[in-house]
């Protein structure tokens, strides 16, 4: 059935590719150039992640297809890890080992699992002030994105880092300050406790 | 006034900064023209793929700022 006007249905992705599997191979391609081990690890794994997600059959073997869980026990484990990790990354200094137990042995693989659950794509159809602020957003994300890019390969070329500085490079000394550290964690938390939230209503 | 390079780069990020809080502004005052970021990111929850990539780029904000040694 064709979508009314002024409004779009998003059964599927309409690019050749998904616009965020594009992204997340740009940044995997960029830590080759940066030489970070951890990062390039764990973008290639994201781009394996989206591949499946994007590209398994429909008619896929069950264990592949979780109902949502939003409301159900694996969202409450992750509320409470979220609670855990708050205390644990407010009291524990930057680059704690018992901070990245938590982070990667435990909210990494309970998070991809939540955020795995539930349907694979939007039935609903969208106005066109959404798709207006999709569009907005997703531009915004991927200048972003270029402009590191840039940074970086740039910073390369020239064996210049402090000419052609990353986000990373400017925000990490002022993290060092435990009250801009204890901050960002809140404010990173309070993102993580909003996106939890906003399922709700999916 | 003599910019650097450095400059110019901590400007670009400062002004995407200042459209972003711009933009999530408008977004709750001007609904009819473009829909609060809210309801944006409720909606492109329920498609799978993006709901992977945002958790998993919020994840990694956490891990790289926190957790991780940051190469300059």
């Amino acid at each position: 059935m064709a979508a009314p006007a002024g409004t779009r249905a998003s059964y599927r992705t309409r690019t050749v590719l998904h616009p965020w599997l594009i992204t997340y191979s740009v940044v995997a391609a960029m830590q080759v150039v940066r030489g970070d081990k951890g990062d390039l690890v764990f973008f290639f794994s994201c781009v394996a992640v989206l591949l499946l997600s994007e590209y398994l059959p429909d008619t896929m073997p069950a264990e592949f297809s979780l109902p949502q869980i939003a409301h159900g026990g694996l969202a409450w484990t992750l509320r409470v890890l979220l609670i855990g990790l708050t205390a644990t990354l407010i009291f524990e200094p930057r680059h704690s080992s018992v901070s990245a137990f938590l982070m990667v042995g435990l909210v990494l693989p309970v998070m991809a699992i939540y955020a795995w659950s539930g349907p694979r794509f939007d039935a609903h159809e969208r106005p066109t002030n959404f798709i207006r602020g999709e569009r907005f957003w997703s531009t915004w994300a991927v200048s972003i994105t270029l402009i590191e890019l840039l940074a970086i390969l740039l910073g390369n070329l020239f064996k210049n880092y402090s000419s052609f500085p990353t986000i990373s490079a400017l925000l990490d000394p002022m993290l060092d300050v435990p009250i801009i550290k204890n901050a960002y964690v809140l404010i990173w938390l309070a993102v993580g406790f909003g996106l939890l939230k906003a399922r709700k209503g999916e | 006034m003599n910019l650097d390079l450095a400059s110019i780069f901590s400007a670009t990020y400062s002004a995407l900064g200042f459209a972003c809080i711009i933009v999530l502004i408008l977004g709750e005052f001007t609904s009819k023209r473009l829909v609060p970021f809210s309801q944006v990111i409720r909606r492109v929850l329920a498609t799978r793929t993006v709901r992977l990539s945002i958790w998993l780029a919020w994840w990694w904000y956490g891990y790289h700022f926190l957790i991780a040694d940051i190469p300059h």
